[in-house]
């Protein structure tokens, strides 16, 4: 099973209901220094750092949110977990490789 | 050794300096030497200063002022814990209040400071050319003081301080405006104008909570200008008038 590790120094804050990933001095040479998500994003990205997997993700999204039963959540959620990878935020791993989900 | 005390809107910070020319640059902001500490110590390895060699240009050479400018990053983190930032922006006190001007660099701040001083003459004094220190205290209310960061020009006005009034975020543009903007909307902009580079997630968080109160506590206006004279005029009237509201 594909596993996700959150890059250390990457810190979300919420600022005037302003969600924002921010890196650290370390963290930064590999990402943004500041990067805007939404609300459904933080709600990821903190099911993220408690170790969540993808199943366990849409599980709570479908949870805390109303969402249709047929809305292809899975979709969203591989697409907004690959953008945190390319953006160095997250690293993928895969069979000891890292890869996209 | 040798340690020479800064005192940082009300926290006092001790240096001990690398090179001896260092202490040129913040003259009138420091005392000493004194032979013991009392508060936060700062010293930079020369290792540190090293790896922090992208803060100055390629073509200037003095360590000193690697130092400096050095000093001026941790200092800002430090300051962190004490609900207190360096703030990259021009500070200006006028009524009372202090003004902040903030945009990235070459974006006009200090030609906007010109303005005001032609326009208010001795009623505009400028608290700090650069980088301002901002501190949040416990009322919440946001003080801003001067630094020995006053850039180029060397603006500033060593020991002074005010309560701040607003912040004015500067945008060039083909014509003047000013208009107020939600506190979500200044977010982005204002924390990247934060003189640190957070070493760890609570160096973030702290930053964020110190954004959090000032835009809790002040309004912030957008100015999209030509960085003429009618620009100043234009943000100095619709202060005015914030105070006067405000103030009845």
């Amino acid at each position: 099973m594909d596993k996700i590790r959150i890059r250390s120094g990457i810190e979300l804050v919420e600022i005037q209901g302003v969600h924002l990933l921010v890196a650290d001095r370390q963290a930064r040479e590999k990402c943004r220094y500041i990067q805007r998500i939404n609300e459904v994003g933080a709600s990821i990205w903190k099911l993220l750092e408690s170790g969540a997997t993808i199943n366990e993700i849409e599980e709570s999204m479908r949870s805390e949110y109303e969402i249709e039963k047929d809305y292809d959540l899975r979709s969203d959620i591989y697409g907004f977990v690959n953008s945190l990878k390319d953006n160095q935020y997250i690293v993928i791993q895969s069979n000891n490789s890292e890869s996209n989900i | 050794m040798n340690y020479y005390k800064f005192e940082c809107a009300g926290i006092n910070i001790y240096y001990s300096f690398n090179y001896e020319e260092t202490i040129n640059f913040f003259r009138d902001y420091i005392n000493g030497p004194y032979n013991d500490i009392n508060g936060v110590y700062i010293n930079l390895s020369k290792d540190y200063l090293d790896e922090n060699r992208w803060l100055i240009s390629e073509n200037e050479k003095s360590n000193a002022f690697l130092e400096y400018k050095c000093l001026m990053l941790a200092t800002g983190n430090s300051l962190l814990e004490y609900n207190r930032a360096v703030f990259h922006s021009v500070a200006v006190l006028w009524k009372d209040y202090a003004w902040i001007i903030t945009a990235p660099s070459g974006t006009g701040k200090t030609t906007q400071i010109r303005h005001w001083k032609k326009i208010l003459g001795k009623n505009a004094v400028i608290i700090n050319g650069d980088k301002p220190i901002i501190e949040v205290r416990n009322d919440n209310s946001v003080w801003v003081y001067s630094s020995p960061w006053r850039g180029k020009e060397h603006a500033g006005s060593p020991g002074l301080k005010a309560p701040l009034g607003g912040i004015v975020l500067l945008q060039q543009g083909n014509s003047n405006k000013i208009q107020r903007i939600s506190e979500s909307d200044a977010v982005i902009p204002l924390f990247s104008e934060f003189i640190s580079y957070p070493e760890n997630p609570l160096q973030i968080r702290k930053q964020a909570e110190i954004l959090n109160s000032i835009l809790d506590s002040v309004p912030v206006w957008k100015l999209i200008n030509l960085g003429d004279l009618d620009s100043a005029m234009l943000t100095i009237n619709t202060l005015q008038k914030y105070l006067e509201e405000t103030n009845g």
